[in-house]
């Protein structure tokens, strides 16, 4: 039967030949493919909150002080490295240090030897006496300890409990040694200052629970600078970015509060005078800044650079009116400048450079020599990894030490034109260096098996070579002539 | 000579079970010495972590996973391993992550230390973990072929692209190029 032309089926047929493709349209429009899928979120690590504050038990500074009964020695020995990066924070010691035919490592003589608490915090050296941040892995112990120059027998310890888990080992800074004291700050921000005779307890200040600092990852290897009569550290929290503190007494003398709420790095305070003014400038997390230390002004922000690397070790290197700044974990190195004019600061964009497009360094920090800045190439750097470099105030390479000689994060110092570097393992290598190039002496293993010596080194103007590695530290008499 | 038939039958029987007894014995020594199975394996000292992997393999997964040697790493709170340069928040969100499909799982032991578990179906072997580790870390975590996916194939589809010669046979016995062991 037909009606219209059309078979009286054709709607039913119709119909239920379109039944199926409602069917699936319903189910696609009813089904979810994510319904099995979980959310991946930002909590799913189990973290307690909070648990990076740290410990709220305020150290018991002084708690723990003992001297030792040694007797007088033979053939004292002088001799200086006050500080974190010596005397002029510069890591240059004078070009007398070593004689200028200096040219190999053979008549090294080894002094003496300690053993130490698994860690990176390396000596100073004052009037014979060498002091250093240790911890006491069996007594969970931050400890000052004082150690004759001559033959490494130990004076006096000075030290707190501070109950903390080795991550990548504990202590990190450089004390820094004055004519009546000598100031540490331990891995947990515990910034002490004790008598340099006999180790007596002057006063300490908890950076934690004190200052609300949030202590980095791997403890913090902030090195205190001491500038006349005020210790000046950074807590670089929410209630101050930098303070200075009274060395005879611990009184706060001033405090610059934290108005871009920038973080605590392992970075260390360097002085520096520019365009006349003398001021302190941190490398903070979130951002470079700069503090008055002019009498009568000290504790003024003066200028701030923003800067977002998470992990920053070295402290800023200052060749003039220029601030250049290297951070690790791919972070590479900003180059700016910072002028007076009319009584402002002026800070100019800078430029940035990755590692594999010039001068880097995750570790040390790299060494104004005058005219040119040596460094060692970090493991990002491309071809130039790992290779012992001179760059010029912009960074831009100007030789490298090659393929062949490649170093790890070991420190560096200079002497004149004389170059002592220290790799991971423990060898000693000799260098002359100058804007044109390099030449390599000699080198020589001064830490036999050594493993992760990366505490910075410290040399004395009479020759006295102190490093370490993650154990032990070492005193050598690298001119041989010493009694 | 002439044989009986019960005799060839006898002499027959004795053959067949002496071969098959020094079959029996000597047969897997003889495998073991002319046959000696070999299986692709990354050396972890050699790989640039380049990436190549991840594509290279004949598998549409590829075989290839990153595996993280538990007795080097630092168990750090930032783990350069599986955290993007530049992060500042340390959770496990993903946009702060290296690893594309979150294959890395991290867990909060005890102050300061987390652990970071590889989970082998997520992992591609992209390499981007290991190449930081390398560069930052302790360099616990590293590629290798896992066996398990591996078709074994004569000639290995990754080996003939690899840019450092990583990729060399090994003993069936020796499976694995493991760091520290």
């Amino acid at each position: 039967m037909r009606q219209n032309g059309l078979s009286i089926y054709s709607k039913p047929a119709a119909l239920l030949i379109s039944l199926p493709f409602i069917a699936i349209l319903v189910f696609m429009l009813r089904y979810d493919p994510t319904i099995s899928w979980t959310a991946h979120t930002s909590d799913m690590d189990n973290q307690p909150p909070d648990w990076r504050q740290g410990s709220s038990n305020v150290a018991r500074f002084g708690s723990w002080h003992v001297v030792f009964d040694v007797p007088d020695s033979k053939h004292d020995i002088d001799g200086s490295w006050p500080s974190f990066r010596g005397e002029r924070g510069n890591n240059i010691q004078t070009a007398s240090a070593l004689p200028a035919d200096f040219n190999s490592l053979s008549g090294v003589r080894l002094l003496w030897e300690i053993t130490l608490g698994e860690g990176y915090a390396a000596a100073a050296v004052r009037d014979g006496k060498v002091y250093i941040i240790d911890y006491d892995e069996n007594a969970q112990r931050d400890l000052l300890r004082c150690f004759r120059l001559s033959d490494g027998r130990e004076l006096w310890q000075n030290g707190y409990q501070q109950p903390i888990k080795k991550n990548h080992g504990y202590s990190r800074a450089v004390p820094a040694v004055t004519e009546n004291s000598v100031v540490s700050i331990g891995p947990s921000g515990h910034v002490m200052a004790v008598n340099n005779t006999d180790g007596s307890l002057l006063w300490g200040v908890d950076l934690a629970s004190e200052w609300n600092s949030a202590i980095p990852s791997w403890y913090t290897a902030q090195c205190p600078l001491v500038d006349d009569g005020i210790v000046v550290v950074a807590p670089a929290s929410d209630r101050a970015l930098m303070i200075g503190i009274e060395e005879s007494s611990g009184e706060i003398a001033w405090e610059t509060p934290n108005t871009e709420q920038f973080g605590l790095s392992h970075s260390s305070i360097m002085k520096a005078t520019i365009d006349g003014v003398p001021q302190y400038i941190y490398a903070a997390v979130g951002g470079i800044v700069s503090v008055s230390a002019k009498q009568g002004d000290k504790g003024r922000l003066l200028w701030t650079y923003k800067w977002n690397a998470n992990v920053i070790a070295p402290s800023p290197v200052i060749m003039g009116n220029r601030i250049i700044q290297s951070a690790g974990y791919g972070s590479g190195t900003i180059f700016f400048d910072v002028s007076l004019q009319s009584g402002n600061w002026i800070v100019d964009e800078g430029i940035h450079r990755a590692p594999h497009e010039g001068l880097a360094s995750e570790q040390q920090t790299p060494i104004n020599a005058g005219s040119f800045i040596i460094g060692i190439q970090p493991k990002d750097a491309g071809a130039l990894r790992e290779q012992l470099v001179a760059a010029d105030s912009s960074g831009t390479i100007l030789w490298s030490s090659g393929s062949d000689l490649r170093f790890g994060l070991g420190p560096y110092l200079l002497s004149g034109d004389r170059l002592l570097l220290l790799n991971d393992d423990g060898t000693l290598y000799l260098f002359r260096v100058n804007r044109e190039g390099y030449e390599l002496l000699d080198s020589q293993i001064i830490l036999p098996d050594g493993r992760d010596a990366w505490g910075p080194l410290a040399l004395t103007e009479t020759g006295i070579l102190i490093a370490r590695d993650d154990k032990r530290l070492r005193c050598y008499d690298l001119n041989g002539d010493l009694p | 000579m002439s044989l009986s038939r019960r005799d060839l039958l006898k002499k027959l029987f004795l053959w067949a079970t002496g071969g098959t007894v020094a079959g029996l014995i000597l047969g897997p020594w003889f495998n073991r010495i002319a046959f000696k199975r070999r299986l692709w394996q990354i050396d972890p000292d050699k790989c640039t972590n380049c990436g190549l992997c991840e594509n290279a393999c004949v598998k549409f997964h590829s075989a290839v996973r990153c595996v993280h040697t538990y007795a080097i790493c630092g168990y750090c709170d930032l783990c350069s391993g599986y955290y993007r340069q530049g992060t500042a928040m340390l959770d496990t969100a993903p946009e702060r992550q290296i690893c594309p499909t979150g294959a890395i799982e991290r867990n909060f032991i005890e102050n300061p230390y987390f652990e970071y578990r590889i989970n082998r179906e997520l992992c591609i072997g992209c390499g981007r973990c290991a190449k930081n580790c390398e560069a930052f870390g302790n360099g616990s975590l590293y590629l290798q072929i896992d066996q398990e996916y591996c078709s074994h194939c004569n000639q290995c589809a990754i080996a003939a692209v690899c840019p450092a010669n990583a990729i060399r046979p090994t003993e069936a016995s020796l499976p694995y190029l493991l760091k520290g062991g």
